[in-house]
Parts: structure tokens; C-alpha cells; sequence
């Protein structure tokens, strides 16, 4: 059985323009320690996808669906109350902006250990170590020092980790990411789709995670979804959606992303040299 | 004839200051641009990579004329650029240009784009009204945008569009040098790629330099001849792009090229994962500045602050050990 299994997902948003559909039939499955990428371009539906199995949509939003299956259980309908059990518990999430995702006015080790308490049950200085051993394991220098430091002292790629400790505190079984090295820079990229990567083989979590760059869903993902105006493009292993894609747009994306290696189009024309 | 090139940056630098720490603190200055000594010949693309803070963008204001450095020198055809900014700033204007990252931004939100491309030349008195007019049609088709978009306002524009317009009212007065700073970073992939393939058209047909500041490599790849990558104010290598990405000397080059996610790579042991994050620009480390990360810092690298040493082929790197050539 699939951890998650949606079928037949439709998200429309009601406007004073009419109603808007931002996700249109999408289907896809998940396996446990898998990783699958939602990949588009701006406006493609592809967060909403995953806002959608959240709970997190805007109240302008319709969301439904033929079944969100979770580890067996209808996530259709659910009491707000039964879903936020789930969300943190079994589905942790990370955005493409840290520091948006905590808040600036509090200590890091309290917002870990507010969710430490709400999930786990654990205070005091249990939940003090338990905070430092999470802190370590996202490879954050000097954990101790970090849980009385707030949002605003730490780098982007540090803040990022402090998300991902805060979403792996329950071990949850999915993690959503929704862009989560976007705004970082190159070289701290690397180090948190490292990061990623590493965590999933440790704990068997699935990892669905929403990225604008191919060249992303070609270092971590053994799963694509293509999306394109809110609607399946293509859904395939990764080898296959990568070397013979079947749709034309998912060919087009492939042939316009910039490379480092060699061949790739639009080469620069060497002029002669101006005296 | 002159070899001299069309912009030279000697020894450049600017610091800013920061606010103390404590009423009786030291005052202290973060250093943006430290050092840097650059030439760019007429008609080439010289890219500027580098990460976030580094100082790329600094430099692209000293060179345009729009920040003053605190020490060294920046010349225009062989003028300081103070001279050129004293006789004649709106001359300087019209030859040395920009394009901005954030093109909506850049435009006027109440103006139509046809005005706004003609403004310009009203600015700089070329022409009269019918070659003003002229020159917008020619500008437009030049790059690619439908002639009806001269009535249309900027918020009617998609960002490819905008950042088209930007471009062409960059290149209405025929400048000899243009700055483009993250022209495409805010783009998707493929308006990414058909600005890109516009821009080199452009450079290739116009023959205008440009200094094209990004974040990306494989951007700097497809459109720059030569590339110069910054790290926390100094240029660490420089040289031509595709010997540079063929064998980059300089391990934070070396990092960089590895960290880039690509298409037909899965992730192996051999990426050179830095640790940490680059160090506050405010107290950069003594000696070489990238040994804090660096995978392969020796202790000598913390006695010394290292020259841009030339390796023979046009290819400058500032590090004690460079990395052998890839072969």
C-alpha cells in the first residue's frame, strides 16, 4: 500500500473574476523512503497541490478529490482537529522561506520545544536535549547556543535547518517541501538537498517536494510530477520523465534549462578581438 | 589604435559602515568591494558570479558610476570615471547603461512603454519626433516585442515582457557598455531562456560590452565570454568561461561548479559540499579569506592574503595551491 495515494484532485478558487481552477485531475502515489518532485513553472498549481493535502488552503478554495489516502486514512473531510493531529505528527512541512516560518519574536529552543510539547508530551530539560540532539542532526554549528538565539541571528541556510529540525521533531512519515532552497545560495543548496537526502535514508520518511529547477528533481527525486496551467503534464520514475519524456512541454522544459556541461544551446559567439 | 581596454577597475574598493556594537564600540565597516582590479575589452560579455553579499552588485555601481569606490580607480576608455561623471555626466549616461533585475521595478507604472522608451532620447536630444519615433519601432522589433505593446502600461506586461522593454530602453541610445544586474533571476525557465538568447543576439549584433552580474553559472555559461567570480569582496578567479568551467583553479570556483543541481548527475560522493556559511564581510578572515571553507586550507593559507596570480592562459586564481587542470 501507498503512504499516499491521491486520486482525482481538483482545486478551484472562487473569484470575483469567476471561479479559477489552480489544479486540475492531478493523481499521484508515494511510497515510503521515496521522494517525489512536483516541478512547473510560476502559476502551475504546484504548491497548491501540496497546500491542498496540507489542510492549508485559502477559504476561498474548494478542494476536492476522489480519495487523499494517508497511511490508509481518508484525509477527505477530516475535522480540522483530526488533521492538525496529523499535520506535525505524520506530515511535517518546509517552506521556501525560513525565516517567514518562524517567529521572529521567540527563541529557537522555545519553538522547538512548544512543538516537542504538543507532539511529544516532552518538557523541560528533556525537551532541552531532545532540542540539541535535533539541532545536531540537521548539522546546525553550536545547537546549544542556537536554542536561546532568535530567527533574525541566523543565515538563510541555518534558519532552514532550524525548519527542517522543527518538522523532523515527530518523525513525521512525509515531509512536504515546498521550494526549500529557492532562496538560498548555490553552494548552501547543495548542503540542505544534502541534508534532505540524508535524513530520508536515516528515518524512511517520503519527501514531496515542489521545485521550479530540474536540475533539483534530477539530484534527489526517484518520482516526477510535471505540471503545467494546473494540470498533469507527465507523472513517471525520474529516468524515465528526464531522458524520454513523453510530453512536448516536459521536452521543451528540459531543452531550456541552462546546463554547465558542454553542448548546451544558445553558446555564446566568440567575437574576434576589438583592437 | 589603442589596446587600452574599454573599462579598467584598479584596486577598487568600498567599505560601509555599520552601526557599532555598544555606545563605545569600534566603529566597523563591512567590505563590500576590497581590491578588485578588472578590465573589460569592448564587445565581450564579462560575467560576474558570486553568492549573496559578495559584493558583485557594489562593483556594478562603482563601474556605472552610481557609487564613488573609497580607493583605487575605475576608467572609461581610458578616463577616470570621475572625469567622464564631471564633464559630462549625461554623455557618460548615454554610452554606459543598465538593466535592473526587478524590471517592473524599473518602469514607470504611469507611463506607457512607447514614452517610456522614447524618453530617453528626448533626455539626450537625439533625433526629432519622427526618428524618435523610428527608433522606438526599430528598438521594439529588436527585442521582440509586438508594437502594440508601446500603448500598453507596464502592470499590462508579462515579466518577460517587461524585462524586454528594460532592455530596449537600455539600448535605445546606442551605448558601448551595458551593466545588467540578475537581469533573468527572477524569471521562469523559459522566459529565462528566451531573454538569455536576446541578450547574446543583441551583444552579438550591437557589439556593445556588457557586465552581466548573476548568481547563476549556468546562466554566465550560456551568454558570457569571460567570467570573474567574486567571494566576499575579492575576485578569486577570472578568465575565460569555459576554460574557467572546464577546470576551475580556485577551490570556491570548484565548489560553486559542483554545488550547480544538473540534469544528468545524480548526486555522488565527488560534490565538494562546502560547511558553513560564507563569514560576515564585516571581519573577513586573515589570509586567505576562503580557507574557513575551503576543503583544502592549509595553515600557511592563514599567514599570507594571496595574489590573483595569472596561470598562463588568461586564467587568474587567488589561492596558494590551485587546483590541478582538469585535463
Amino acid at each position: 500500500m501507498s503512504l499516499l495515494q491521491i486520486d482525482h484532485l481538483n482545486v478551484t478558487f472562487r473569484t470575483p473574476h469567476g471561479a479559477f481552477a489552480a489544479v486540475r485531475d492531478i493523481s499521484l502515489s508515494l511510497d515510503p523512503g521515496e521522494t517525489l518532485c512536483v516541478v512547473g513553472e510560476s502559476g502551475s498549481g504546484k504548491s497548491t497541490v501540496l497546500n491542498a493535502l496540507m489542510g492549508i488552503i485559502a477559504r476561498n478554495g474548494i478542494v476536492e478529490a476522489e480519495s487523499l489516502l494517508f497511511e490508509g486514512r481518508q484525509l477527505r473531510g477530516l475535522p480540522e482537529r483530526e488533521l492538525e493531529r496529523i499535520r506535525g505528527d505524520r506530515i511535517g512541512m518546509i517552506f521556501q522561506n525560513p525565516q517567514g516560518a518562524l517567529n521572529p519574536v521567540r527563541r529557537i529552543g522555545s519553538l522547538i520545544a512548544e512543538t516537542l510539547r504538543k507532539h511529544r508530551g516532552l518538557t523541560g530539560p528533556e525537551a532541552r536535549r531532545e532540542a540539541v540532539r535535533l539541532l545536531e542532526w540537521v548539522g546546525l554549528p553550536e545547537p546549544e547556543k542556537r536554542l536561546d538565539q532568535y530567527a533574525h541571528e541566523l543565515s538563510g541556510g541555518m534558519s532552514q535547518r532550524v525548519v527542517i529540525a522543527l518538522a523532523l521533531a515527530c518523525r513525521p512519515a512525509l515531509l512536504l517541501a515546498d521550494e526549500p532552497t529557492t532562496a538560498l545560495d548555490v553552494t548552501v543548496q547543495a548542503q540542505i538537498l544534502d541534508l534532505l537526502d540524508r535524513l530520508k535514508t536515516e528515518t524512511g520518511m517520503a519527501l514531496l517536494l515542489v521545485t521550479h529547477d530540474l536540475g533539483v528533481v534530477a539530484e534527489i527525486a526517484d518520482k516526477v510530477l510535471v505540471m503545467r496551467h494546473g494540470a498533469a503534464e507527465e507523472f513517471g520514475p525520474v529516468a524515465q520523465v528526464l531522458r524520454a519524456p513523453r510530453s512536448a512541454y516536459t521536452r521543451e522544459l528540459l531543452s531550456l534549462m541552462p546546463s554547465l556541461e558542454d553542448g548546451s544551446p544558445a553558446a555564446p559567439v566568440r567575437l574576434e578581438a576589438v583592437s | 589604435m589603442s589596446t587600452a581596454p574599454l573599462l579598467s577597475v584598479r584596486d577598487a574598493a568600498r567599505r560601509f559602515p555599520v552601526r557599532a556594537e555598544g555606545l563605545f564600540g569600534a566603529r566597523r565597516h563591512v567590505h563590500a568591494v576590497d581590491g578588485i582590479s578588472l578590465d573589460i575589452p569592448a564587445g565581450i560579455t564579462q560575467g560576474l558570479v558570486g553568492e549573496s553579499g559578495c559584493g558583485k552588485t557594489t562593483l556594478g555601481r562603482l563601474i556605472l558610476g552610481m557609487d564613488r569606490p573609497d580607493a583605487g580607480e575605475i576608467a572609461f576608455r581610458g578616463t577616470p570615471l570621475r572625469d567622464h561623471l564631471a564633464a559630462d555626466f549625461k554623455g557618460f549616461r548615454r554610452t554606459v547603461q543598465i538593466v535592473h533585475q526587478n524590471a517592473l521595478g524599473a518602469l514607470d507604472p504611469r507611463r506607457k512603454i512607447g514614452w517610456q522608451l522614447a524618453e530617453p532620447l528626448d533626455i539626450h536630444g537625439i533625433g526629432d519626433a519622427r526618428e524618435r519615433a523610428e527608433r522606438v519601432a526599430a528598438i521594439m522589433a529588436a527585442v521582440d516585442l509586438p508594437p502594440e505593446v508601446a500603448d500598453s502600461f507596464p502592470h499590462q506586461l508579462s515579466g518577460g515582457q517587461a524585462q524586454r522593454a528594460v532592455i530596449g530602453r537600455a539600448l535605445i541610445t546606442d551605448p558601448e557598455f551595458i551593466v545588467c544586474d540578475e537581469p533573468v533571476a527572477s524569471l521562469d525557465v523559459s522566459i529565462q531562456a528566451r531573454i538569455i538568447s536576446l541578450l547574446a543576439d543583441l551583444q552579438a549584433r550591437l557589439g556593445m560590452a556588457v557586465l552581466f552580474i548573476s548568481h547563476d553559472l549556468r546562466v554566465v555559461k550560456r551568454l558570457c565570454h569571460r567570467v570573474a567570480v567574486m567571494y566576499l569582496g575579492q575576485i578569486v578567479e577570472e578568465g575565460e568561461t569555459d576554460d574557467v568551467i572546464a577546470s576551475p583553479r580556485h577551490p570556491y570556483t570548484a565548489s560553486l561548479i559542483s554545488s550547480v543541481p544538473e540534469l544528468r548527475r545524480r548526486r555522488s560522493g565527488e560534490r565538494i559540499i562546502l560547511s558553513g556559511d560564507p563569514p560576515s564581510p564585516i571581519d573577513p578572515p586573515p589570509g586567505c579569506r576562503f580557507r574557513t571553507r575551503c576543503p583544502w586550507a592549509r595553515p600557511e593559507c592563514g599567514a599570507r592574503v594571496p595574489g590573483l596570480a595569472d596561470l598562463g592562459n588568461g586564467q587568474k586564481v587567488r589561492c596558494f595551491f590551485p587546483l590541478e587542470k582538469n585535463s
